[in-house]
């Protein structure tokens, strides 16, 4: 297996106000939500990406999670099928979902990806509404489903879930698993909204929220679930997107779970299989003037490389997306949305997948958003559903600029889950989006001047710094988990800008003190 | 999708119909009972036939308009106000909600120069949606300053409404001005108890200032407020 520890890409001339642009491409993956007009909420909730290197060749392949029919959430044909593509690590994908035998069944929404066995190679994981997967990968091209012997599957009823992601909760490098559960929803219950003319979907608010879970890798293939015992199970939740990243620097990772029209969570992790939740307390469960927005996706790293994780998240038109500057104790998260130009920007907009990265290889991390408001509320806001992906240039002063204009990013669709990695070895991040009803988007990184790039490969909660020449310094740490529902590169990536390489390499693995690399 | 309503603005929407007139025709009175009951939609189609039936009736536009605004639908109810205010040019409460509009759907520069001229006429409309809206935008600029004379005029003008006040803490404590911010966000909840406004800045403040029994009196107070929405 090939394994790249490290790779140094140079990337065409250097620049530091490079255009971030991509070229796009429609992949063969049809995202279908089993959509009748009967409007039942799950309609709206697929589906995430899932980067994983499945076959070990050191090239990021994508797997989809689909839909299914409705009210029976069955996959009735291969249209409903989740789909596993290989990349010929030139950014050409195959299907190999038959030969993978990674088809699924039941009303897929979310992947997870991780080596959760140790074995060497990864697994995936696939959250949904009626069941969870678990896709172990043989090592062979092909995978096993394993939910049931793993402990994964619901002893009672089995809660809706909408994203899954793996961490490392007690630092013993093995991937712990979280999944965000949504409401509860009965077909035969799903209340009706909108006029006689025109039914739209009904508002979360109409609908019990569900806590959500967490297993414990059990180090031998199994899991338990600690979801009680831990203090995850004592909060009623609409979770949807979630995100790991230790933002108090104690060293253990701690949660963020973004709830549909209800506060945020943030789990702090307390040591000992034990979480409290402080969102309120910490500044992160609402925007600035205490409203819930309608959180969908969020991201949790250091945008301002100051060393302390970050949040963006996705809302509703007008919402604004949020963006949650960590300061540190004994505040931790500010709204600094208004101040980094988000507000204005994002207030026209509904938002699903995103997240923080260094498009242009400059040092500071950018932002991508997969947007589509609802189907329907588009004629309410004046507007079509369907939406228009963006693209934010970090400019290193705590602002955001928009560059989806000049970014390529090709015309408005019904996007949801979006996953990041380098799929073509070039150095540079591309982005691939799944779209409802659409062939999927890959957008393929083509930023002329961008900077170099360097990655490494650590376990899931590792802390990198590197130093530039220039005496600058930045952060990133190890987690896949991101957006909507959606897994990404398992790797730390750095743009370097005008440098080829750092002059230090500083790591901080779970449960360790920083060390050089 | 879902439409969100919020019982203050739907207050604040009854109230400037009943302003507008008291013989409230009947299409406006269902359309008010129909955006009462959160119906959106039936509310909608009965204000825009009305409309539509009193095409030169600048008070059939901006009743419309007010019930797209008040329920956020901003992109709608701009050219909607643009009809009032042709129909009517001295209707100045179209006018002002119509520069909402255009700061609400991005149209940026156009809303800065319809709300100077608004915010230099005589008498001042002393409206405190376009005046803490427009201190908003400005802070959003990062002209903070500028921010704060507007939120501090709202607060002259409208001494009991609480988002002035609120909005003038917020700015405060992007200034760097904490006491004074924690004074201002108290007031916006001594007036609106019931609202969660300033009681998540009260939370940060407090924190900030060691205060941390304050700090978690008020996120308490938030987390009961938020409880309700997980068990409808």
């Amino acid at each position: 297996m090939i394994r790249r520890l490290f790779s140094v890409c140079m990337v065409f001339s250097v620049c530091c106000q490079a255009q971030i642009r991509f070229e796009e491409r429609a992949l063969p993956f049809v995202l279908k939500n089993g959509a009748t007009g009967h409007f039942y909420l799950p309609e709206l909730m697929p589906g995430g990406v899932g980067v994983i290197d499945y076959d070990g060749d050191g090239c990021m392949d994508v797997y989809f999670a689909n839909g299914a029919s409705l009210p029976g959430m069955r996959k009735t044909g291969p249209e409903y099928w989740n789909r596993l593509y290989r990349n010929d690590c030139h950014g050409n994908f195959a299907d190999v979902t038959e030969k993978a035998g990674v088809a699924g069944e039941g009303y897929s929404i979310a992947v997870a990806v991780a080596d959760y066995d140790h074995d060497g190679w990864p697994d995936i994981f696939v959250a949904g509404l009626d069941r969870n997967l678990l896709f172990h990968n043989l090592g062979n091209g092909t995978f096993e489903e394993r939910a049931m012997p793993a402990g994964l599957t619901a002893k009672e009823e089995k809660p809706w879930a909408i994203t899954a992601g793996f961490f490392d909760m007690d630092n013993d490098g093995w991937p712990d698993l979280f999944i965000s559960n949504y409401v509860k929803w009965n077909p035969n219950t799903e209340p009706t909204c909108g006029s006689a003319e025109q039914r739209f979907y009904c508002h979360p608010g109409l609908y019990q929220g569900q806590p959500s879970q967490l297993f414990r890798n059990n180090r031998d293939g199994t899991f338990t679930d600690i979801t009680d015992s831990s203090g995850i199970g004592a909060q009623i939740g609409k979770g949807m997107g979630v995100a790991f990243a230790d933002f108090n620097g104690d060293g253990l990772t701690d949660i963020f779970v973004a709830n549909d029209s209800m506060r945020n969570f943030l789990y702090e992790n307390l040591g000992n299989g034990k979480f409290r939740e402080e969102g309120l307390e910490y500044g992160a469960s609402l925007s600035d003037d205490g409203r819930a927005i309608a959180s969908m996706g969020v991201d949790f790293r250091d945008y301002d490389n100051d060393g302390k994780p970050d949040l963006v998240i996705t809302g509703m038109i007008n919402d604004s997306y949020l963006l949650f500057h960590n300061i540190g104790k004994p505040v931790y998260f500010e709204d600094r949305t208004a101040l980094s130009g988000l507000t204005a920007a994002t207030r026209n907009l509904t938002g699903w997948g995103v997240g923080f990265a260094d498009f242009d290889n400059d040092g500071w991390k950018d932002l991508f958003f997969a947007n589509a408001h609802f189907p329907q509320f588009g004629r309410l806001s004046g507007g079509a559903s369907p939406l228009k992906n963006s693209v934010f240039r970090n400019v290193g002063d705590g602002r955001f600029t928009d560059v989806s204009g000049q970014a390529g990013l090709g015309g408005p669709g019904y996007n949801r889950g979006a996953a990041f990695a380098d799929f073509d070895g070039d150095g540079l991040v591309d982005v691939i989006v799944s779209r409802i009803d659409e062939p999927a988007r890959f957008y393929r990184n083509v930023t002329r001047g961008a900077g170099h790039s360097i990655t490494y490969r650590e376990p899931l909660g590792t802390e990198m710094r590197i130093e530039l020449p220039d005496g600058s310094k930045l952060y990133n740490h190890a987690s896949t988990s991101v957006g909507y529902a959606s897994s990404s590169e398992p790797l730390i990536r750095f743009g370097l800008g005008k440098f080829t390489k750092p002059t230090g390499v500083m790591v901080k693995r779970p449960g360790q003190q920083w060390e050089k690399r | 999708m879902p439409v969100r309503i919020a019982l203050a603005a739907l207050v604040c929407l009854l109230a400037a119909v009943a302003r507008q007139r008291t013989d409230m025709p009947a299409a406006v009175a269902t359309g008010m009972q129909f955006a009462r009951q959160g119906r959106y939609l039936d509310a909608e189609r009965t204000l825009k036939a009305y409309a539509s039936q009193n095409p030169n009736s600048p008070e059939a536009q901006a009743i419309l308009g007010q019930l797209y605004y008040h329920f956020g639908y901003y992109a709608n109810a701009l050219p909607v106000f643009q009809k009032a205010v042709a129909l009517a040019p001295g209707d100045r409460q179209s006018r002002i909600l119509g520069a909402v509009c255009l700061f609400k759907t991005g149209a940026e520069s156009q809303a800065e120069a319809e709300t100077k001229k608004l915010l230099a006429e005589q008498p001042p409309p002393n409206d405190v949606d376009l005046t803490l809206t427009y201190a908003q935008y400005l802070f959003e600029k990062r002209d903070l300053d500028a921010a704060l004379t507007q939120a501090r005029a709202a607060v002259a003008f409208a001494p009991q409404h609480p988002i002035g006040y609120f909005w003038l803490a917020r700015i405060l404590q992007a200034k760097g001005e904490s006491r004074q911010a924690t004074e201002a966000a108290e007031q916006s909840v001594k007036l609106a108890p019931q609202l969660p406004y300033a009681r998540n800045l009260l939370v940060r403040l407090y924190r900030i200032q060691g205060r941390l029994d304050d700090a978690r009196q008020q996120a308490q107070w938030l987390k009961d407020f938020e409880a309700q929405k997980a068990n409808p």
